[in-house]
């Protein structure tokens, strides 16, 4: 019996998941529908990953890592959840794994960019939207998404872990525990943290006006 | 603050933030908005949540660079190439497996998604390594670089002449490297952009081995290119190479490859390795030849030649064939003047046959003379003594039925065999595109003839395909058929034309 017909629940996932199905293909040797997974996948997993190591190139560097797991995975793939549950378990532990070295390591977080030239904030990439081309606006942005980076940054890596796949995966809570094997009610419990402690950070703009003048234009739109 | 207005707080955070998210049940979100509606502080603070929330909406999605996708896919070939490889040296099991599993279907798989570039080529690893780099993936199909298995290959006589898989031919002249280093830079220049590709790909894969295994590598290869046997080394390991990647491609039943490539692995001597290929080239041609004689009109004798018995038979029907080549090429004119003159000459016939000779000679004349010559055909080839000289080709179980029928029996059986040989080769039967032109009408005909050759060609064999095939391509089908107006239906297309 394959796999893929063994019970309801995997008819399920390959039915409402088209990335189910693609993996599934992987598993049986087609390697062009491997190609497509990463495709579709690389740019919401390297934004999270961005996010969670800081940099750029390393999240590059990870995320072809956590590609590299799931084709190495593929022959014992069975779906027993969507592929971006399973992608983003991978991708937990490998995070966890990222960050814990780095912290053993005492390196210094240093943001570079991806050729490692210059320091730059992951969300400096806004300035890179065609809305973005006026000077004052861009330099706005910047700093707009250098103080949504600082406030990332200053949560937990669990918060922040929960809040990136909520937030850039448009996870459930139930997908989110599943990804991170914690109960929907701790994922709640973690959303809500991480919820409250960004309104910590940001609320000193927000609410007194301080916010730099470009983030106020971005916030009024 | 108390710890009790503390938990209280948290307990109105949690059940908004789960608001906001859409985590509740359609009963919790009624009383919240209730609540909503009447606490201008509990709206005031889910606003304020929604606002946190909504200011991360600015973050834009990363998008990694364009070559990302192809830098994963090349860490992911060479992790499996290695990963293959370094089985392959420590376990007796499952390497051959892994390797020509992975490497064909990898490769191919990207190849035609890959970002293709004019890329200067490193230099000094692909010119002092040219030739190990040049035959890196037939290397890897070998597996153990074992030059006795070559030489084997070559004397079993396996991959001279394939009757089966045309393409696998052993060419008789590889391409001739540059020994000098100095003049293998010109040579690389020369070479088409694709055979630079596939230089690039290789020398990736090359890279990507471990220093013992690049080492071996180069060894072998340094062996094959000083052998006195090099060009049939090498001209036997591309065919051999060129079959296992088919076989491992094309096969739907991976669980068969799997199970054939496990067998050739634990074979204990090269002789059981060539024993096994042989074994499976007959069972490929013997399928073959058996599924293109099912679809044979007419009767197909008493009983079916099989298992090894069908490569040997169709052996035998291409000997015979080449043996009578010149008699075919003499009698077929013979045959038309006399068919044109019994059903009238038509211009569309006329430029039908012409066209085909030139195109497909000996199988579509031998087709044709089948056709309308059975009997003179049957004198020609199938004398008495050709019959006797039959015999021995079968394998005991089959002699002893063969044996057993009358000699005119015996002969129509083989002009049936020889029949479904032949149509085997042949794009498409003579009859029925007999009978798709005599159900065209008169102008419809003329029509075609008013094409040129190549042209009135095409059109018929969509036609044809249209009409008896399920694997063309509809749109063009559907051209002529628009064209032709109510021609689809008199012509007895299949329906599914009609549906797109």
């Amino acid at each position: 019996m394959s796999a893929s017909d063994s019970s309801s629940e995997k008819t399920r996932f390959e039915l409402l998941d088209p990335d189910v199905r693609l993996m599934l293909a992987v598993r049986d040797g087609d390697a062009a529908a491997f190609e497509k997974l990463v495709e579709k996948h690389q740019g919401r997993l390297v934004t999270v990953l961005e996010h969670l190591v800081g940099n750029r190139s390393r999240a590059e560097e990870l995320a072809q890592d956590v590609f590299l797991r799931v084709y190495r995975a593929r022959e014992r793939y069975v779906p027993k959840a969507k592929f971006s549950t399973w992608l983003y378990t991978i991708t937990h532990n490998v995070a966890s794994n990222a960050v814990r070295k780095k912290s053993t390591r005492k390196e210094v977080n240093l943001v570079s960019s991806p050729s490692g030239s210059m320091p730059v904030r992951p969300l400096d990439t806004m300035a890179k939207d065609k809305s973005a081309l006026i000077p004052t606006r861009m330099a706005a942005q910047k700093e707009m998404a250098d103080l949504i980076a600082k406030s990332i940054d200053s949560l937990g890596p669990r918060q922040k872990m929960a809040m990136l796949l909520n937030k850039v995966e448009g996870m459930s809570y139930n997908e989110i525990a599943e990804t991170m094997e914690l109960t929907p009610q701790a994922v709640k419990s973690l959303l809500s943290r991480a919820r409250m402690n960004l309104r910590e950070k940001l609320a000193p703009y927000m609410n007194t006006g301080n916010l730099p003048t470009g983030v106020a234009t971005e916030l009024d739109d | 603050m108390d710890d009790e207005t503390q938990e209280q707080d948290f307990q109105i955070l949690e059940e908004l933030t789960a608001y906001l998210d859409g985590e509740l049940s359609q009963e919790e979100v009624d009383r919240i908005e209730r609540r909503l509606g009447e606490d201008p502080d509990y709206r005031a603070e889910m606003k304020s949540l929604q606002a946190t929330w909504d200011v991360l909406d600015a973050l834009p999605a990363t998008e990694p660079g364009n070559s990302f996708t192809k830098t994963t896919m090349e860490i992911i070939v060479g992790d499996a190439v290695k990963r293959s490889q370094k089985k392959a040296s420590s376990l007796r099991y499952l390497p051959r497996a892994a390797v020509l599993i992975l490497i064909p279907v990898i490769l191919f798989g990207f190849a035609f998604n890959r970002i293709r570039q004019n890329q200067t080529l490193p230099d000094r690893q692909l010119i002092q390594n040219l030739t190990t780099i040049k035959y890196h993936n037939q290397y890897t199909q070998l597996g153990n670089q074992d030059l006795d298995f070559l030489i084997q290959l070559i004397d079993s006589q396996l991959f001279d002449l394939d009757p089966i898989f045309e393409n696998e031919i052993a060419e008789s002249d590889p391409p001739q490297i540059p020994s000098e280093l100095n003049q293998r830079r010109d040579y690389i220049e020369s070479l088409d952009i694709e055979e630079k590709l596939e230089l690039q790909d290789n020398l990736a894969l090359f890279e990507a081995l471990n220093e013992r295994e690049r080492k071996a590598r180069i060894q072998f290869d340094q062996k094959i290119q000083n052998h006195a046997q090099k060009n049939e080394l090498l001209s036997v390991m591309k065919a051999y190479s060129d079959w296992l990647f088919r076989y491992s491609n094309e096969n739907k039943n991976q669980s068969e490859v799997l199970e054939f490539l496990q067998f050739l692995n634990d074979a204990s001597s090269n002789q059981e390795k060539v024993a096994a290929i042989k074994k499976l080239k007959d069972d490929q041609a013997s399928r073959k030849f058996l599924t293109d004689s099912k679809s044979l009109s007419g009767a197909y004798g008493q009983w079916l030649p099989s298992g090894n018995d069908a490569e040997r038979v169709f052996q035998w029907y291409e000997d015979l064939v080449e043996d009578h080549s010149q008699e075919i090429r003499d009698l077929f004119p013979v045959a038309i003047r006399k068919y044109e003159k019994r059903v009238g000459k038509s211009p569309a016939s006329q430029i039908r046959l012409n066209m085909m000779v030139r195109r497909k000679p000996i199988p579509v004349m031998f087709a044709f003379l089948l056709a309308k010559n059975r009997g003179e055909m049957l004198e020609l080839f199938l004398n008495d003594a050709e019959v006797e000289l039959f015999l021995p080709i079968l394998s005991s179980e089959s002699q002893r039925q063969f044996a057993s029928m009358s000699l005119d029996r015996q002969k129509n059986v083989l002009m049936d065999w020889i029949e479904a040989a032949n149509k085997s080769k042949l794009e498409a039967s003579f009859d029925r595109l007999s009978s798709l032109e005599s159900s065209l009408t008169k102008s419809e005909r003329d029509r075609l003839t008013s094409l040129s050759t190549e042209e009135y060609r095409k059109r018929l064999m969509l036609l044809y395909r249209g009409r008896y095939n399920t694997k063309d391509p509809v749109e063009e089908i559907d051209e002529i058929l628009e064209e032709w107006g109510e021609s689809s239906n008199r012509l007895g297309f299949r329906p599914r034309r009609f549906n797109n």
